[in-house]
């Protein structure tokens, strides 16, 4: 029983979507492309959820890692650094991942070392927007607001989008799992119910949140990698904006953060209430987005992931 | 309880995807037309001048319906066309979400543009992926000229020569009423720095120095400092460029510190209807940028602008070049044959294109085709044609110093 339930189902729902571009027009269908971005979704999810739902830490400054990953692939890309082909280059990818989390460790230790709750929100917030600024201010390295342009006639197929997607989620997703199943997991929710009980323990509680933080920052980073390569044009307004750090609030507070299968449901309820409201209220899409969230807290105010764990 | 609102969620997931399927076959139903995709912004913080394009597209694509559509050769008969929006949200990636969506969900057979250049290159870049051609208007030329597109046209001005304007204002006056001692003041940010440079490049191609040259940081509420120094340094004309109220702040203490200049042109701030309702009178010589005037003597823009001042109450410097982006695709088609794509494309690239409401466009071989950036003096409350000339209409005047 247990086995089916843990096991059986999601490995059903992989092979589905392992199977499903067999049976659709892939390159002309939209439930592919909208598959695509809710797998984008699921990675920030996870990334946030480790971070916030797992650690007790709210930051509020992923838009920073998920751009710096998308801005590594591009620069990496144009100066021709690792010259490994770049297109979906999982080097590429790696490194994109690896930048925000280096950043995440030199910016993580003294914010996480001084602040705490809405005042660690608020430094990550700031510090989410001073990338920016440095990024909009970088001149031609940068590309200051126009940003970087990568060669999109490359571009064959949606196909490596969805399977390199599928791959991430499912990588971010199993990371956070055994993270969270290991002696580190263990340390991060006891961060997250009582830090002074938790260091009394003998926890590092810096090292810990340091190093959720940096992984938090890995996987946004990735996440920002794939997006950049999808877009071709890497600018301040489309990987820096704010809504990478609001989409996986969102989507793991209404799936449940905290819980591996929340960031799912919420990516998965996202991306059909965003889909259904751009296609049908195509200037009330915000109005209807909102209606609907506010319903699904009201209702359900520990998320999806609630009525499954009730039943 | 529990058991209720899971039945809710499973409830709610069966409809989305019913309606989405739903949506995906209704097309087979729909009536022969020609679908065109339009992405505008309707949210976000461009939704403003997103109307206004919004609303020009469905007065041209009512206008071409009302007239019987579109003639296709290859069909010998007249479609209409099916106007289908999709909004960018006022954001480069949503752009091009949208345009994926039209392209996909839609399935256009061709798309018009927003009015942003990033959004429009983002989106651009999923129309060169699907091989749909998209017609943009209001993107900067050398910017789309970049992305070497081969499925995107364009009509619009270039960056650098919108800087360009002014100094061939200057040019065409007499020797001794051009400015000696321009000042240049723009707003401490990106547009400001990259129009900065623009005219600081012209300047020297024209032989003009500024005397003052001075950034201001967006949002400033005292321009004491600045007015002092061009008082100082006996300034007698101004190249500005911020937004409507920094603008009206600097004319008004301007004002109060008695300061006259001959000749203020300023832009993105000094075009709003607001600009002149707050200033009145004191808005008379200011010159201001724009896209198009229905002053222009174009085929079809005096009504176009009337209809536009009858339903908002207040008139447009954009409505033009919107408007006659779905009706120069509406020749292209029937200059073509043909609605398909490639065809289509083939015809604007290197077309020329008459009596629009912009005047006659032509593209070059990469389907660029420049419109000059036009300057319109405040004249009580009306905006009247400055550059480029339109003769018996209008000449410039400039302010009166003494």
């Amino acid at each position: 029983m247990k086995l089916s339930k843990h096991i059986i189902l999601p490995a059903f729902a992989l092979i589905a979507l392992v199977l499903l571009p067999f049976f659709v027009n892939a390159e002309r269908s939209y439930l592919i492309s909208s598959i695509f971005l809710c797998f984008c979704y699921i990675i920030i999810g996870q990334a946030w959820n480790l971070v916030a739902g797992y650690t007790g830490q709210i930051s509020l400054g992923q838009h920073a890692f998920f751009g710096l990953g998308a801005y590594t692939t591009a620069l990496i890309w144009l100066h021709d650094v690792t010259k490994t082909g770049y297109y979906f280059d999982p080097v590429t990818m790696f490194l994109s991942g690896l930048v925000p989390a280096i950043i995440a460790v030199i910016v993580g230790i003294p914010l996480l070392s001084r602040l705490k709750g809405d005042y660690f929100a608020l430094g990550t917030l700031g510090m989410g927007e001073i990338i920016k600024v440095i990024f909009v201010k970088g001149g031609s390295f940068t590309g200051a607001s126009d940003g970087l342009h990568l060669p999109s006639g490359i571009y064959s197929s949606i196909m490596p989008y969805y399977w390199t997607g599928m791959l991430l989620a499912l990588f971010a997703t199993l990371v956070v799992y055994f993270m969270i199943r290991s002696h580190t997991g263990l340390a991060l929710k006891a961060i997250r119910e009582d830090e002074t009980a938790a260091a009394a323990r003998g926890i590092n509680v810096l090292k810990f949140k340091v190093l959720a933080f940096s992984v938090g920052a890995f996987l946004a980073g990735l996440g920002g990698s794939l997006y950049g390569i999808y877009l071709f044009h890497i600018n301040p307004e489309s990987v820096l904006k704010l809504d990478w750090t609001l989409y996986p609030i969102l989507l793991c507070v209404i799936g449940g953060a905290g819980t591996i299968a929340g960031p799912l449901l919420g990516a998965v309820f996202i991306s059909i209430v965003f889909s259904v409201a751009d296609i049908y209220f195509v200037q009330m899409h915000p109005v209807i987005a909102g209606i609907l969230i506010i319903v699904v807290m009201k209702f359900m105010p520990k998320g999806l992931i609630g009525l499954i764990q009730k039943k | 309880m529990t058991g209720k609102k899971l039945s809710f969620a499973v409830l709610f997931v069966l409809v989305s995807v019913v309606m989405l399927l739903s949506f995906s076959c209704s097309k087979e139903a729909e009536e022969e037309a020609i679908k065109v995709g339009a992405i505008v912004s309707m949210t976000g913080m461009n939704a403003m001048t997103g109307a206004e394009q919004k609303w020009a597209y469905e007065q041209a694509v009512q206008d071409i319906n009302e007239s019987g559509g579109v003639y296709v050769k290859e069909l010998d008969k007249k479609l209409p066309i099916k106007l289908i929006f999709a909004d960018d949200k006022s954001m480069p990636d949503q752009g091009a979400a949208a345009m994926e969506r039209l392209i996909k969900m839609n399935n256009i057979d061709l798309a018009l543009s927003s009015n942003v250049t990033p959004i429009n290159i983002a989106a651009g870049t999923k129309c060169e992926q699907y091989r749909v051609y998209f017609q943009i208007v209001c993107s900067w030329l050398d910017f789309i000229e970049k992305e070497n597109f081969k499925w995107v046209s364009d009509m619009f001005s270039s960056s650098s020569e919108a800087s360009r304007v002014p100094f061939l204002i200057w040019q065409g006056l007499p020797e001794d009423q051009r400015p000696r001692r321009p000042a240049l003041m723009m707003e401490d940010n990106l547009d400001g720095q990259g129009f900065g440079e623009g005219f600081k490049n012209f300047a020297k191609e024209y032989g003009y120095t500024f005397t003052v040259d001075e950034p201001y940081a967006p949002g400033s509420k005292n321009f004491s400092s600045h007015i002092l120094k061009w008082k100082a340094a006996g300034v007698d004309a101004l190249l500005w460029l911020g937004s409507p109220t920094d603008g009206i702040t600097l004319l008004r203490q301007m004002k109060e510190q008695d300061l006259k200049l001959k000749y203020i042109h300023g832009w993105k701030g000094f075009w709003p209807t607001e600009f002149v309702e707050d200033l009145g009178t004191d808005a008379n010589y200011i010159i201001h940028d724009g896209f198009w005037t229905e002053k222009s003597g174009a085929p079809g823009a005096k009504e176009l602008g009337e209809r536009f001042r009858k339903q908002f109450k207040r008139d447009s410097v954009s409505v033009g070049l919107y408007y006659a982006n779905p009706q120069i695709l509406a020749m292209a088609i029937e200059k073509a044959g043909s609605y398909k794509s490639e065809k289509v494309r083939d015809a604007v690239f290197g077309g020329e294109f008459k009596g629009t409401v912009m005047g006659d466009v032509k593209y070059n071989d990469k389907g660029l085709a420049f419109k000059s950036h036009l300057a319109l003096q405040w004249w009580n409350g009306e905006r009247m044609p400055v550059y480029p000339p339109v003769p018996g209409v209008w000449e410039l005047k400039l302010a009166p110093v003494k």
